[in-house]
């Protein structure tokens, strides 16, 4: 008899989805409760009385967001830093995978040395010496290019040059091209869904990034969206109201107006993602199964 | 091996040498059609020596001294001294005794935790999987101001939700992010809301790829449910936990410093403070770089020795490691 029809396997089905339920609200719930907030009327946050639905709908939170000046600055900043930090960054993780992924001499050797740097880095202020070194402080390139090449992405992409059907290459080689028209023309217009998946990981990283902003960027004019999100949201509770002058008092709280700031900074990764599901599933489990 | 094999060939009879012309030839040949390959590695080689080696070499500060206006890598010598310092320094144990406490905690709970998600999981039919997948793979993506942003909200002792439950239930309002004594408990929490979910993929991956017959074997054995994970699942997929819980031992002194510095408050320094967010205020805040250096210096040894040293001991285990 299968396991499928006993006692204590339906029993255990039924915990199964119980549980899951749970956690899949528990996951969701901050997100919606903020959502809520945000829409909600000033009386309503006070009171706490939102939970999951908005209460005396107020889009005022998101007006007042979106025509604060640093918002509006660091939405136009970060979208330069991810733009160009995906760009250079696909780019570089390109060249370097394709050749590594080829049986050339000196391989094993540049493997084994780019593996290193996973385990032993040079920590945070030599980082910052070797940056400040080459006059890139206060700089696009300080974010974009000191983190440009993840080893564990370059894996990825290199088991996933592995797996390329050689026959395609070998053909086109005795056509009489070599190895870099190969890649142009064979091998990338082949490749989409490792490059969108290492697209949408490099996106999100930079547009995420907050921390390499604080200490390389100086002029508050370059900061991110997440460093002015930060100043406003995690700041100290009163940060709101200054950064918003005395008028940000009248009719919207803080509560939601940080809500409001936290949903628009997020709403660029949101729709990213269901848009790049279908190809980072498939990128992701290129690199996972190989570990 | 090279070595070997080229010992060899010198070895060979002289008769089964190649003349030395032809052999030119040869490397003539591999560079005309390699030649690209290594243009192409140019600039990535480039970046791998000048910001990954390039710090590491950098590393030489933490034995020199900075004089102010002086060069970037200090003026002088000063050999041990700044590990001495830190030796002496009772914030340092501090800090370290609040790093490890944190970081084996939040091991301990979320390795076997994205485990057991994974198989629980991987009882559902592919559509259910799928979606739970999607849901629980989502805050990976969401940067961490905006978690931490979103725990201030909701653990606010002034309006939040959760603080508004708990007034419900008669209990006064708790001041969560700035109590020391529940710092850890929603660092890992938020953690483990955060990544589980992704994590977890990796095993999702390792589990689709257990050959059916397996199971349909184990059943014609009489083997339920849970022997059947007990004796066929978790040995297949062992390769990939065993890797996984490597690299996380490899990270298990650098865990989320960002989330530790944008949780800081004075007043839980006391169980909030890490050594990372140490280095960053006495490197970058109070310009020190030299202590900062030192410091950083010995927990990156730290993190690469228990690395190598789980790899060794996981390998003679099970058998299977990293390299």
């Amino acid at each position: 008899m299968s396991y499928r029809n006993s006692q204590g396997y339906k029993l255990f089905r039924l915990f199964n989805i119980a549980l899951m339920a749970v956690t899949m609200t528990a996951i969701a719930f901050p997100f919606l409760h903020l959502l809520a907030l945000s829409f909600s009327d000033s009386a309503a946050v006070v009171g706490g009385r939102v939970t999951l639905w908005p209460i005396g709908w107020d889009a005022g939170a998101y007006a007042r967001v979106l025509s604060h000046p640093s918002v509006a600055s660091g939405f136009v900043n970060a979208l330069a830093q991810t733009v160009i930090g995906t760009v250079v960054g696909v780019l570089m993780l390109t060249i370097c995978a394709y050749p590594l992924s080829k049986p050339i001499k000196g391989r094993k050797l540049i493997m084994r040395l780019i593996m290193a740097t996973m385990f032993f880095g040079g920590g945070l202020i030599p980082t910052y010496t070797v940056v400040k070194g080459l006059g890139m402080i206060d700089t696009i390139w300080a974010i974009v290019i000191p983190f440009c090449i993840m080893p564990y992405y370059l894996m990825i992409m290199i088991s996933f040059f592995r797996a390329f059907p050689e026959g395609l290459e070998e053909s086109a080689m005795i056509d009489g091209l070599g190895p870099i028209m190969i890649l142009l023309r064979i091998v990338l217009p082949l490749s989409r869904a490792v490059i969108a998946t290492m697209g949408l990981f490099l996106a999100v990283y930079y547009w995420n990034n907050w921390f390499n902003a604080l200490i390389y960027l100086n002029s508050t004019n370059k900061y991110p969206i997440m460093l002015i999100a930060r100043h406003i949201v995690a700041g100290a509770d009163l940060a709101s109201e200054q950064a918003y002058g005395a008028t940000g008092r009248d009719s919207l709280s803080g509560a939601s107006l940080k809500a409001a700031v936290i949903m628009v900074t997020m709403l660029p990764i949101a729709a990213l993602i269901p848009f790049a599901q279908r190809h980072f599933n498939q990128g992701v489990m290129l690199g996972a199964v190989k570990g | 091996m090279r070595k070997l094999a080229s010992a060899k060939e010198r070895d060979a009879p002289r008769s089964a040498r190649q003349p030395l012309e032809r052999s030119r030839t040869r490397l003539g040949f591999y560079w005309a059609n390699h030649w690209q390959y290594y243009l192409l590695l140019l600039l990535p080689l480039l970046y791998f020596i000048v910001f990954r080696y390039g710090p590491i070499a950098g590393n030489l500060l933490a034995f020199r001294k900075i004089v102010p206006g002086g060069s970037l890598l200090g003026q002088k010598w000063v050999g041990l001294h700044y590990f001495k310092l830190f030796m002496l320094d009772p914030n340092f144990w501090h800090v370290f005794r609040n790093t490890w406490t944190l970081s084996l905690l939040h091991l301990l709970i979320a390795f076997p935790l994205t485990l057991i998600f994974a198989l629980l999981v991987n009882e559902f039919g592919r559509k259910l999987r799928s979606l739970i997948q999607l849901v629980s793979s989502f805050p990976n993506f969401v940067s961490v101001v905006i978690v931490v942003g979103m725990m201030k909200e909701l653990l606010s002792p002034s309006g939040g939700i959760v603080n508004g439950w708990l007034e419900q239930l008669g209990i006064a309002p708790i001041f969560f992010m700035n109590e020391p004594g529940w710092f850890r408990t929603l660092f890992i929490g938020s953690d483990i809301w955060q990544y589980t979910g992704w994590n977890a993929i990796i095993y999702l991956a390792a589990l689709s790829t257990v050959d059916p017959h397996l199971y349909e074997a184990a059943e014609m054995d009489g083997a339920g449910r849970l022997s059947q994970t007990w004796h066929v699942t978790l040995p297949q997929i062992m390769p990939t936990v065993s890797v996984v819980f490597i690299l996380s031992l490899g990270q298990l002194l650098n865990v989320g410093y960002e989330k530790v510095l944008l949780m800081y408050t004075p007043s839980n320094s006391q169980t909030s403070d890490i050594i990372d967010t140490y280095i960053y205020r006495i490197g970058l805040e109070s310009n020190n770089y030299s202590y900062a250096t030192a410091i950083g210096l010995v927990a990156g040894l730290a993190s690469l020795a228990l690395v190598l040293g789980t790899n060794a001991l996981v390998r003679r285990l099970t058998g299977h490691s990293l390299y």
